[in-house]
């Protein structure tokens, strides 16, 4: 209910809304307008309150909240259960402490602001307060999906709801980032355990929405770029939010059914990889090839110059066109 | 495949002087092809690149299997997957287990990281780690000795 009052006071940004207003519109008394009032203020809403005019909102910038995504979400699994921080270490932290816990399926944890999030080999994933969408997803006792579908699921549902909710074009780059303009838009690691329950997985997502390009880190700044610097619209976290979760929903609701062959064929389509020659690194060692697939358990296939074809795994840490 | 047969397929090659032999055995696929100096490569082909299939589960670690000679009475804690071995959640952080460290069945020793899914590996039997045989980074196959423990 956060949510519509929320909306109204959104869409009439800066205006005084009465009480009385409200009261037309919401099925609520006044006691509880003012109780969701203060609620959306804890999310760290500005919202001035006067007794005769009402309310009004100041700002137009968004705070993630649970209710805003739960509400109209529709999914089977992914993100039946949401968690919003204003603050914490990791939302893959958080998600694994859930991951013993009974009716955790699906969770999904949100953060406005992440200390010490992680990227692969503990590279830090940088996430000022409310610049970026912070996610991670639980997946509990998940025997059916191949651990290596899943960096790729993630990446293509990804890059598909960035540009369903914002118009952006995204393309990925092998194996698991997702790009716009040439520029990393995107990442995504995932963290598999064995636990008592059951083989289960934390997917971890990090979308820059806000960042100005003097905002990241000197040795990231070439190659990072947010959706604010690619579009004049607001972005909206709680929308671009939900369309990932509906994606995700749609690859993991099921995983009985076998959908490899549809995986493989639209992520290629994001991927300009096969064809290509390029240059990698895998166990120390250079080689050079051409790119003949991507398969979606193994990896990538390359046609090496001397003739030879070879299976590189995605760990393969750098690739040069 | 087994080693022997590989090497016998070597010799084969060696005194035919092929420089190249493409060998399929029902799933598996073989390529040996003879390098520069004469020194045959093995490549393991995938099962069925073009078109891949429903992966199956993720593989339990494989039980752990008794070494002979010098390490008698040791139990080796393999790789369950293709993958490059961590030896610690992250570059500067300490490793997850050292030599002389008691580990229970599922005290977690390291990471394997296979496309970009980061699995932890737990230790599957209760002892103590007498020797670590991966070093940090390398490229492990499935089975591929990384630990040997010392059972309680």
């Amino acid at each position: 209910m956060a949510g519509t009052l929320l909306d109204i006071l959104r869409r009439h940004n800066e205006q005084w809304l009465s009480v009385e207003t409200l009261q037309g519109i919401l099925p609520l008394d006044a006691p509880a307008i003012h109780q969701r009032i203060e609620q959306l203020r804890l999310m760290g809403y500005q919202i001035e309150s006067n007794p005769v005019y009402g309310f009004r909102l100041h700002g137009t910038e968004d705070r993630l909240s649970s209710e805003l995504i739960e509400t109209s979400l529709n999914t089977k699994r992914i993100g039946r259960k949401v968690l919003v921080y204003k603050e914490t270490n990791s939302t893959n932290d958080v998600a694994w402490q859930h991951a013993d816990e009974q009716g955790y399926d699906g969770l999904a944890v949100l953060a406005e602001h992440q200390r010490k999030g992680r990227g692969r080999l503990g590279r830090n994933w940088q996430a000022a307060l409310g610049q970026s969408v912070l996610l991670s997803v639980l997946l509990q006792n998940e025997t059916n999906i191949a651990s290596a579908q899943l960096t790729l699921l993630a990446g293509l549902c990804v890059a598909e709801a960035v540009e369903e909710a914002t118009g952006i074009a995204t393309r990925i780059k092998w194996p698991n980032d997702v790009m716009a303009k040439g520029r990393k838009l995107a990442g995504i690691m995932v963290e598999a355990r064995q636990l008592r329950q059951g083989r289960c997985f934390v997917i971890g997502m990090g979308i820059n929405c806000a960042q100005k390009q003097q905002e990241f880190a000197p040795e990231h700044r070439h190659r990072a770029i947010s959706l604010s610097q690619l579009t004049e619209t607001q972005i909206d976290r709680v929308h671009l939010t939900q369309m990932l979760l509906r994606k995700l929903d749609q690859w993991l609701a099921n995983t009985n059914v076998d959908r490899s062959d549809q995986l493989h064929d639209r992520w290629l389509a994001r991927c300009d990889i096969v064809g290509h020659h390029l240059e990698l690194i895998s166990n120390g060692q250079t080689f050079a090839g051409r790119v003949l697939d991507v398969c979606c358990r193994e990896g990538l296939l390359l046609q090496l110059d001397d003739g030879v074809v070879r299976v590189f795994d995605g760990s393969t840490t750098s690739t040069r066109p | 495949m087994d080693v022997d047969k590989i090497k016998e397929l070597i010799e084969l090659m060696k005194t035919n002087d092929l420089n190249e032999l493409k060998i399929k055995d029902g799933e598996t696929r073989i390529l040996l092809r003879r390098g520069a100096k004469g020194n045959p490569q093995i490549i393991q082909m995938p099962h069925q690149p073009l078109t891949a299939p429903m992966p199956a589960p993720a593989a339990a670690p494989a039980a752990p299997a008794p070494v002979a000679d010098e390490n008698a009475g040791l139990i080796e804690i393999t790789s369950p997957m293709v993958g490059s071995f961590y030896a610690a959640p992250s570059p500067n952080a300490e490793s997850f287990v050292k030599v002389g460290d008691h580990v229970d069945t599922d005290t977690v020793v390291c990471i394997v990281e296979a496309m970009k899914v980061m699995n932890e590996v737990k230790s599957e039997v209760k002892g103590t780690i007498k020797k670590i045989l991966a070093s940090n980074g390398q490229a492990v196959e499935f089975g591929t000795a990384l630990y040997l423990v010392e059972p309680d």
